[in-house]
């Protein structure tokens, strides 16, 4: 490709009031790094303070351990968002992975077999979102709530209802510790986690999925393959969704249909506290996994401070207003458009 | 004018809409009340041979326990010759109230209810009984109809003397325990006894354990005493792990621990998380249910109690009931169902070894005496002391 | 005080108002007077501050120094709202109206007249009716608000803000995105309202349209009033001397040139039925050469546009590209395949993905290039944006700023450089300085020349006929979905376009007289 020549070096009365608006744009990106990074930040100096126990390696890593299976889903979810679209069907696709892989292990097929068949299950249920959208042209909210009802119903067939343990408790290796004292599962959340950031910001694909997000018709015109992207998207998000599902039957050793069955609220919370916007466009994998962090540690430190149950649920959501008004104070100091 | 025109349509539309509902009304009405003179129950009492009819709503089919008890309870009425209509409240308030309707018009002889969302209950017993059909209250019990259930104070009592006799036999005391109840907070308080007396029991056997009466163990409270943490695990596997991991990094390490649950999903998740802790061996659990307790007790050393409440049976005594009821007995406040707290001593007194399936019901108590004459029951012949 | 006794008090006024965002200072000391039956025309470039003041004016935006009076009396404003209690209407660019509703429901909107809680809508009717005819107006009020084109919804929002009587209208660029005889219909509505003694201001880009209706023009640069001049006083040359604070690029089209070279985009019978259609269509455009196709709206152009970005595979008839011959493009991508770059009309509808950076928007059609196996080189992609950035002389922060922050005519230069980026045969225009200030707009002129230079064949479709005849080479004339002339050298004139377009003859007085010839 040719690199396009400067044709006219920009006035000089131009430069300095570029360099004017820059200082200013320093101040607005402080106030931006002072959204949930830091907030996250506060919410730990606080539980530090007020626990001992907050702090310590086992109760990071229980932390972490707690958040992996939600944080795979809403890694699936925010590409799905940031592509403009919205999967509701990870509250079904992610118990169905869970009570297939049950089935499978207690068939006494390998293991690795058995994830590689539960995957596939779950990029088929992807497949089905991406064309009910793409080629049915179907409002993806409604899409994905009848495929969540489809996935739930499913996993309720498949156990009858009953919890499915595992006959082979050998088989929740993803649950087993490797490296570090760190369960298998977190490890799987940060890789999962570093491949998708680098998919979504290095890849032609993943900067498809922003311009579509962003902009579906100009995306089209331009020449991108909306529907292509649209549908692997979803394939993408039903994909991790079933290997979440794999995750908490192994970490349970057993699998029921109830597992994760409240995956796409929390899901969409945490990639929406992440910074994205539900119309598309923006958000990412670094904002999603703050997000999921934020309500983890909420979860884990709330309970560390012995705070009762019902009060829990109302300190979460004042919480989670707080973490969002964060985000929004830019909106304060923001220029005008 | 366009716009009048869309305006009076749009009138129109809702005039059309009100003759419609009124029509509606009409017709249900005079539905409801046409056939209550010809409906088949008017005549069941002229046909002594016709099969009685009863509907079942179940409380709802995820959950290995229900849908036994479902089973169980096919399998009595099949028995029994009754014939039976199945519903599913799933778990939700809204659902139950709408069956409710729909069972009033299948007009059977008796209506078996069981519904878990607090609240609801008046208004289904009073659609029931604006029907003037007999009704019982599975589980959770609701003004207006007959109540069979098991007595969770009981077995969380008799479940908390048996784990703290162990505990007390390993020499530990509660200077180095902790109690961790893993209740569910938005269940009926009924539930909980199972974990409020569990806990009041061990205070009273193990000593140097902090007294709590069962009353004061509420559920918004976590924290209480020096020896009790209550948390809340939903009466499920993954809340109940979630939960109790998050709290065992506030018991010391070497320090021992109580685990007391509603059910056995929600022992088995808290099991897990004390697995993965690595801390199994200071832990003494105790589960309440099926099937999958009864292999941990016969298997896992520190899986010292069961609570067994044979819920897969409860069907033949619902029927039973049922049947008497039609017969005119007056069934007392509570109708008891069968219960029983195992050991590792005593569980081969009611389970073969290896299986998970009773081989005797325990004997009739004061609660279910009357039911000693059901036809039903003695041709099951399945209860300790019975015969045919 | 003034002295001056006998002086009209003015509407509103403005006493050295400033309003700065953190460091950066839009808007300073700016005194300013309307007072009743006058029309006073604001311009400058984007940025210079104007949609600023006039968000003031409205009660959108709160000063930061200075004091806004009302007759006399200083006023401060809450909201949008408060300011049209006080007989304020703001009209901006974007309109605000409820689509599903009728028209006189809109009207109406937040008065519905009712009795007892029930509309009347007898009432609703003839109460909007009336507020259309003051207005000389013949718009159907029963009608759903969506059926309305443009011009018409424009209206309909002027009427909306004078049924609440009010005596000060604020409009944002009103005429951007009309063609010359709707905005010529508004203009006259407008010159109606003046009469009556409502004071009008309006931002506008539209030099014509300035010199045309108002009767003072305030010019805005870097967030001062610089001049302030009555159109019979100045000209041209001297006001865009004031908004770029140095005299006017000078754009000479270049002499058409005789190209005798094999074309690069041929179209062989184009045609199509349709509200709008297209009647065996042929033209041709051949390296070097910008052609430009001109006609009112309805006449075509669009049809030429959409069939070849791959939007209206119902066209029949023959296309080529660059000696290739094609079917008609079913989806946009086998028009990019071919070579074909697109600039739409509506840039933050199909051009820009306005959340993304400028970086990602400038390599968005060349994505695939900058990639190996997938991933994207971003150094490469980088040097490609700044040297984009450069070419096209885009003013901005830096190359990670948000589309949508930029000024319309930096966007329309974003849209246009990623367009190019793609080194495309043919580059398709349609509308390029919609709504783009008149530096940009002259920039952008500039760099299709330059571009066309190049050997890239560039088709132009445009409503501006300004734009149609001075930066085409050859100019042709559509109505009603034919070729009705080719205007070359001596003849392309603007007024041998509008009579091609129009088919009357009609001389440019009465053009400029809102004459409805649509």
């Amino acid at each position: 490709m040719n690199k396009p020549s400067t044709m006219e070096p920009t006035s000089h009365e131009g430069a300095s009031r570029v360099r004017r608006m820059s200082r200013d744009a320093l101040t607005r990106l402080a106030i931006q790094a002072f959204g949930l990074t830091s907030f996250y930040l506060l919410i730990c100096v606080f539980f530090a303070l007020r626990s001992e126990q907050f702090l310590t390696f086992s109760n990071v890593v229980i932390i972490l351990s707690n958040i992996s299976v939600i944080g795979i889903v809403a890694i699936g979810q925010a590409i799905v968002i940031i592509s403009g679209g919205f999967d509701l069907s990870v509250s079904g696709t992610v118990p169905l992975g869970a009570v297939i892989f049950a089935t499978l292990i207690n068939t006494e097929i390998a293991t690795p077999l058995a994830m590689v068949i539960t995957l596939l299950v779950g990029l088929l249920v992807g497949l089905c979102n991406g064309l009910l959208v793409t080629r049915a042209g179907i409002n993806p909210l409604i899409a994905t709530l009848g495929t969540l009802s489809i996935t739930g119903g499913l996993a309720l067939t498949v156990t009858g209802g009953l919890t499915r343990g595992f006959e082979y408790p050998e088989a929740g290796i993803l649950a087993e510790s490797s490296i570090a004292g760190l369960p298998n599962h977190i490890l799987a959340l940060f890789v999962i986690s570093l491949i998708s950031y680098l998919v979504l910001n290095y890849t032609v694909f993943g900067r498809s999925v922003y311009a579509i997000g962003g902009n579906r018709e100009a995306s089209r015109l331009a020449g991108l393959r909306t529907d292509l992207i649209t549908t692997a998207v979803y394939m993408i998000c039903a994909t991790l969704s079933s290997f979440a599902g794999i995750i908490v039957a192994s970490q349970l050793l057993a699998g029921s249909a109830t597992l994760g069955s409240n995956s796409a609220l929390t899901s969409i919370a945490a990639v929406v506290l992440g910074g994205a916007s539900l119309s598309g466009g923006k958000g990412g994998i670094f904002g999603t996994l703050t997000g999921v962090l934020v309500l983890g540690t909420l979860a884990n430190g709330l309970a560390l401070l012995a705070v009762p149950a019902f009060y829990q649920q109302i300190a979460t959501g004042v919480v989670l207003l707080l973490a969002v008004g964060f985000g929004r104070m830019r909106a304060l100091f923001g220029v005008e458009d | 004018m366009r716009i009048q025109a869309a305006i009076s349509r749009r009138g129109k539309g809702t005039l059309v809409a009100v003759v419609l509902l009124v029509a509606t009304l009409l017709v249900a009405a005079c539905g409801g009340a046409a056939p209550a003179t010809t409906s088949p129950t008017a005549d069941s009492g002229q046909s002594a041979q016709k099969k009685p009819f009863f509907t079942f709503a179940n409380v709802t089919l995820a959950g290995p326990l229900f849908v036994s008890l479902q089973e169980g309870l096919v399998k009595a009425a099949d028995t029994a010759s009754v014939e039976l209509k199945l519903y599913n409240n799933n778990f939700d308030g809204e659902t139950a109230l709408r069956n409710a309707q729909l069972m009033v018009q299948d007009k059977p002889d008796l209506i078996i209810m069981y519904n878990a969302v607090e609240g609801v209950g008046a208004s289904l017993g009073k659609t029931f009984n604006d029907a003037n059909i007999p009704c019982i209250a599975v589980n959770v019990r609701f003004p207006g109809c007959a109540w069979i259930n098991l007595s969770n104070k009981d077995i969380g009592y008799q479940t908390g003397q048996a784990v703290a006799n162990v505990a007390k036999e390993k020499g530990w005391s509660g200077e180095n325990t902790t109690v961790i109840l893993v209740q569910n907070a938005t269940a009926g308080e009924e539930v909980n006894h199972s974990v409020m007396y569990y806990y009041q029991a061990v205070a009273e056997t193990l000593p140097g354990m902090e007294m709590v009466k069962a009353e004061e163990i509420t559920r918004d409270k976590t924290n209480i005493g020096k020896n009790l943490i209550q948390v809340d695990g939903a009466s499920a596997l993954e809340p109940s792990y979630t939960a109790v991991k998050n709290i065992l990094g506030t018991i010391p390490a070497g320090r021992h621990i109580l685990i007391q649950t509603p059910n056995d999903d929600s022992a088995t998740g808290a099991w897990r998380a004390i697995v993965e802790a690595g801390r199994e061996q200071d832990t003494l659990i105790s589960g309440l249910g099926g099937a999958d307790g009864i292999k941990q007790l016969r298997e896992n050393p520190n899986w010292v109690a069961q609570g067994d409440i044979f819920f897969p049976y409860w069907g033949q005594y619902i029927i039973a009931m049922a049947l008497e009821m039609l017969k005119g007995d007056v069934p007392p406040d509570r109708t008891a169902t069968p219960q029983v707290v195992l050991t590792k001593a005593t569980v081969d007194q009611y389970y073969a070894p290896g299986s998970t399936t009773p081989k005797l019901l325990p004997a009739l108590a004061p609660e279910n005496g009357y039911l000693k004459d059901s036809e039903l029951l003695k041709k099951l012949n399945n209860i300790e002391g019975f015969g045919p | 005080m003034s002295p001056s006794a006998n002086v009209v008090t003015p509407l509103i006024e403005t006493v050295g108002i400033g309003k700065s965002y953190g460091q950066h200072r839009v808007l300073q000391n700016v005194t300013f007077r309307l007072h009743p039956g006058e029309a006073v025309a604001v311009i400058g470039e984007n940025g210079a501050g104007k949609s600023t003041f006039v968000k003031i004016l409205a009660g959108a935006i709160r000063q930061d120094s200075g004091e806004l009076r009302l007759g006399r009396t200083p006023v401060s404003f809450h909201s949008p709202r408060d300011a049209l209690r006080h007989g304020i209407a703001f009209i901006p660019q974007e309109l605000a109206y409820v689509p599903q509703l009728s028209v006189a429901e809109n009207i109406l909107l937040g008065r519905w007249p009712q009795r007892a809680g029930m509309l009347t809508p007898g009432m609703l009717v003839r109460r909007a009716q009336e507020e259309v005819a003051r207005f000389g107006l013949t718009i159907d009020v029963v009608r759903p608000m969506s059926s309305l084109k443009l011009a018409d919804l424009q209206l309909v929002e002027i009427v909306k803000a004078l049924a609440r009587r009010a005596k000060i209208i604020l409009l944002d660029e009103p005429t951007a995105s009309l063609t010359e005889a709707e905005s010529g219909l508004l203009i006259g509505v407008l010159r109606r309202l003046l009469q009556e003694g409502v004071g009008i201001v309006y931002i506008s880009h539209h030099m014509d349209e300035v010199f045309r209706f108002s009767d003072r023009v305030d010019v805005f640069r870097n967030g001062e009033l610089v001049a302030s001049e009555r159109p019979s006083e100045t000209n041209h040359n001297a006001l865009i001397t004031h908004m770029l604070g140095q005299a006017e690029e000078q754009f000479d089209p270049l002499p058409p040139q005789i190209v005798t070279r094999p074309p690069i985009l041929e179209l062989t019978g184009w045609s199509t039925e349709g509200v709008s259609s297209l009647r065996d269509v042929s033209l041709v455009v051949r390296p070097g050469e910008i052609v430009g196709l001109f006609g009112i709206r309805g006449s075509g152009t669009d049809l030429i546009a959409e069939g070849l970005v791959g939007r209206r595979a119902d066209i029949s008839g023959r296309l080529a590209v660059g000696g290739c011959i094609f079917g008609m493009f079913k989806r946009p991508i086998e028009a990019r395949r071919a070579g074909i770059a697109y600039v739409p009309a509506e840039r933050k509808k199909d051009g820009l993905i306005l959340g993304l950076s400028i970086r990602n928007n400038l390599s968005l059609l060349v994505l695939h290039m900058l990639a190996r196996s997938g991933v994207i080189d971003l150094t490469d992609e980088r040097e490609l944006a700044e040297a984009l950035i450069a070419r096209f002389n885009v003013r901005c922060l830096s190359q990670m700023q948000p589309v949508q922050q930029l000024s319309g005519g930096n966007q329309q230069k974003v849209l246009l450089a990623s367009r190019l980026a793609a080194e495309p045969q043919l580059l398709l225009l349609n509308e390029p300085s919609r709504g783009v200030d008149v530096g940009a707009r002259l920039e952008i002129h500039k760099f299709l020349r330059t571009i066309a230079a190049q050997d890239r064949a560039i088709l132009l479709i445009t409503s501006d006929i300004e734009e149609a005849v001075v930066v085409s080479d050859r100019l042709l004339i559509f109505r009603d979905g034919r070729i009705v002339d080719e205007l070359i050298g001596a003849r392309k004139t603007q007024g041998q376009a509008l009579r091609g377009a129009t088919g009357a003859s009609i001389d440019e007085q009465a053009i400029n007289d809102g004459a409805n010839f649509s």
